[in-house]
């Protein structure tokens, strides 16, 4: 049958790109992209150290908005709590390589030495942290089944565990001599102090082993282990979140994962070891060359796009699959999607869990990058932030979020100073206008925020835009898979 | 023994019964309607089948499996499908995608294979992709098969939650109010389809509807539900010269 030649130039088109968004070779042909932009950022006299900076953020937040536009856009889940996924990650992370990347008789003290350490740790705090859950576990189903007795027993148990806690808390430390109850104040630093004993017990000959790696497998070997602990934790604290809350739907899941996000900024806000109100500085390396701010930007420039790069290639695949097909069927109609046979609750859960995965893997990138941590970097104006990216992107829309995660990165930097990219801005012939611009940085959250709301309305109202999204859609979406055609 | 069977289904809300002593049978290529007037229960008697309520009293058996108090996957996994009264489409997937997410075993390939795409991946995304064009178009759905769903003329919506709810290869299929908000015309073209689907695909089906003319055409059985309990059973002639029915439409002689 002949098709007219319109018609077939289209379709193979459409072919074409459709062919080359799903390939295998798009992802490393991205990466290839990125090595100018690597060479600039390792160039000072190209792009200044404020720039490099700028850049990694860009990369950072690609990642992180990624997995948030999995959670709220392909699977409609509103959540509000990615701030603290990340800062689980970058504390976790962060003291990681921090403490046990450094080999114990190594009297330089060096970090970065010891993988074996820093993944000896990490495997620790798993078992100890599946201990604990699972402690939580019996206890919980031990109150539940209270209900048997009497339908008042639940309740009464729960307020003694928390009464219990108060007590620890507020008065089982001031109490030196041995009273009776001591041994019942002591049930919850039992934890802490297993965790202690399982890492000192392992440590030694983890650090042996890593002193039989070659000497530059070292850093980068300690980089990705304190990575991947920090993405699993971050995940399985999505999953501890995310299996009693993602019964809730809209506004009630906003309200859970803001209080989640909360609670973790407060409980590290209060953990000693992890710097407490201090902060936590990862860049104290006593002789490292890079002490000073975290790792140097040309360092940990490919780590960061790797896992931006990472992120957005596994959260478009999950998307463009059978399992993304299911997720975004549960978005839609919860009701609908469990009457054709989908398991709605374990398609909500797995993309919580990835994407909480990649905060935590880009919260701890982003503790490598600064050298310090403050909680207040993990606040909920964080979340909001994402959030913001996320709509702006469009639910679901995957490319434009990391464009948006780039522009939205740049812009309150050139609202600080609109003469940011102006060349020769600062000889002595820089005009009146020049200092205009500048003044004009006072006032930079207040266009920042006129300037979100000009975007979200253009991008509702404005035809142009709308039709352009569309008609790219259209191109792409259904094709039909390599060689059905 | 017939394929689905109910027996002395009920269910209260609060201090209301509304559903109380259903009892219903059903074979595989049979063509039943329930009806009654607005509130007797219909649409309950078919939530407590698909899962969304538990029933507080009676049985539900499907082939010799009870289905009473499993959850609405777990029914449609034992080979009973629905349609919704009011359109419940995935709105913002396409046409196809409706389709294919119902083919079960399409989302049977692990977080790995998805991830990693190699040949099992692709083999298996165009054997539903097949599947799924060849199933809209035995329904005459094809040509629209890259739009969004929710985009679709209000008919062809109807068609498309019927599609998708043969996508699951059931072997009952629950059709609440298919033909609301149609016009004559769409309402004899949804009549063929009906006898279509029941012949082609061989399932039972069992339909909710108000349109009195429809029903009496299609169905072979009709059973008649008002404030929550059976009024009658039987061949649409005995209920249409039924004395109780045509009381409970039109209320009592004065």
């Amino acid at each position: 049958m002949e098709l007219p030649a319109p018609i077939i130039a289209c379709r193979a088109s459409a072919g074409v790109w459709a062919a080359v968004l799903r390939s295998n070779w798009l992802w490393p042909l991205l990466l290839l992209t990125l090595l100018p932009l690597g060479a600039l950022v390792e160039n000072e006299n190209c792009v200044n150290p404020y720039f490099a900076h700028i850049i990694l953020l860009c990369g950072i937040n690609i990642t992180l908005a990624v997995s948030l536009q999995l959670i709220n856009g392909i699977s409609g889940q509103f959540s509000l709590g990615h701030a603290g996924f990340m800062a689980i990650g970058a504390y976790l992370g962060g003291f990681a390589t921090l403490t046990y990347s450094v080999l114990p008789a190594d009297v330089s003290g060096d970090p970065f030495r010891s993988p074996g350490g820093v993944l000896w740790f990490g495997l620790a705090l798993l078992v100890v942290a599946l201990l604990a859950a699972g402690a939580l576990w019996l206890l919980f189903i031990l109150i539940r089944s209270s209900r048997r007795i009497h339908p008042a027993m639940p309740p009464i148990f729960m307020l003694l565990v928390i009464l219990w806690f108060v007590i620890d808390r507020a008065i089982g430390y001031q109490l030196e001599h041995p009273a009776w109850y001591l041994l019942w104040t002591r049930g919850w630093s039992g934890l802490p102090r297993l965790l202690d004993f399982v890492i000192h017990a392992g440590m030694s000959p983890a650090a042996r082993v890593s002193t039989w790696l070659p000497h530059s497998w070292c850093k980068p070997l300690c980089l990705l282990t304190a990575l991947l602990i920090a993405g699993t934790f971050a995940g399985l604290s999505g999953l501890l979140v995310g299996l009693p809350t993602l019964r809730l739907r809209g506004d009630y899941l906003a309200i859970a994962t803001l209080g989640f996000g909360e609670i973790i900024r407060v409980g590290i806000l209060n953990t000693e070891p992890l710097g407490a109100a201090t902060g936590l500085s990862v860049s104290i390396y006593p002789n490292a060359a890079d002490s000073g701010a975290g790792l140097s930007a040309h360092y940990i420039f490919p780590w960061i796009f790797g896992a931006a790069v990472a992120a957005t290639m596994v959260i478009w695949r999950l998307a463009k699959s059978a399992k993304g097909r299911a997720i975004r069927a549960v978005r839609d109609d919860e009701i609908a999607a469990a009457a054709i046979g989908i398991d709605t609750t374990h398609h909500k859960v797995i993309a919580f869990v990835i994407g909480a995965f990649f905060a935590g893997v880009a919260g701890a990138l982003y503790a490598h990058l600064d050298g310090y941590l403050n909680t207040n970097e993990f606040a909920f104006t964080r979340s909001i932030e994402l959030v913001v990216i996320v709509t702006i992107a469009g639910l679901g829309n995957i490319w434009w979020t990391v464009a948006v995660a780039i522009g939205l990165t740049w812009l309150p930097e050139i609202l600080r100073d609109p003469t940011l990219f102006a060349i020769g801005k600062n000889s002595h012939k820089a005009g009146l206008f020049v200092q205009y611009c500048k003044q004009l940085g006072e006032f930079r959250m207040v266009i920042y925020s006129v300037l979100l709301i000009a975007i979200m309305l253009a991008r509702a109202n404005w035809p142009p835009l709308r039709a352009m999204c569309q008609r790219w859609l259209a191109l792409v979406r259904n094709h039909p898979p390599n060689g059905a055609c | 023994m017939p394929l689905l069977e109910i027996t002395n289904l009920g269910i209260c809300f609060g201090g209301l019964h509304a559903l109380a002593g259903f009892n219903f049978v059903l074979d595989s290529g049979e063509l039943v309607a329930l009806i009654g007037p607005n509130g007797a229960g219909k649409t309950t008697a078919f939530n407590l089948v698909a899962g969304i309520y538990a029933p507080d009293a009676g049985r539900i058996v499907l082939d010799g499996r009870s289905l009473a108090g499993l959850d609405p996957a777990a029914i449609n996994h034992a080979g009973l499908a629905r349609t919704f009264q009011n359109i419940r489409l995935f709105q913002n997937l396409t046409v196809l995608d409706n389709v294919i997410v119902a083919l079960n075993n399409s989302a049977e390939h692990g977080l790995l294979t998805t991830l990693l795409r190699g040949p099992r991946f692709h083999r298996e995304s165009r054997k539903s992709h097949a599947r799924g064009m060849e199933l809209l178009a035995t329904l005459r759905l094809d040509q629209y098969a890259s739009r969004l769903a929710g985009g679709l003329p209000y008919g062809d919506q109807r068609r498309l939650e019927i599609a998708r709810a043969l996508a699951t290869s059931p072997r009952i299929l629950l059709l609440d109010e298919p033909a609301a908000g149609m016009n004559p015309r769409e309402k004899v073209e949804l009549m063929e389809l009906i006898r279509f689907i029941r012949d082609r695909f061989k399932v039972g089906i069992w339909l909710i509807e108000h349109d009195m003319n429809l029903v009496m055409k299609i169905s072979q059985r009709i059973t008649v539900l008002d404030h929550g309990e059976m009024l009658a059973v039987g061949s649409p002639d005995e209920i249409q010269a039924n004395p109780k029915v045509i009381e409970a439409y039109l209320g009592a002689p004065a």
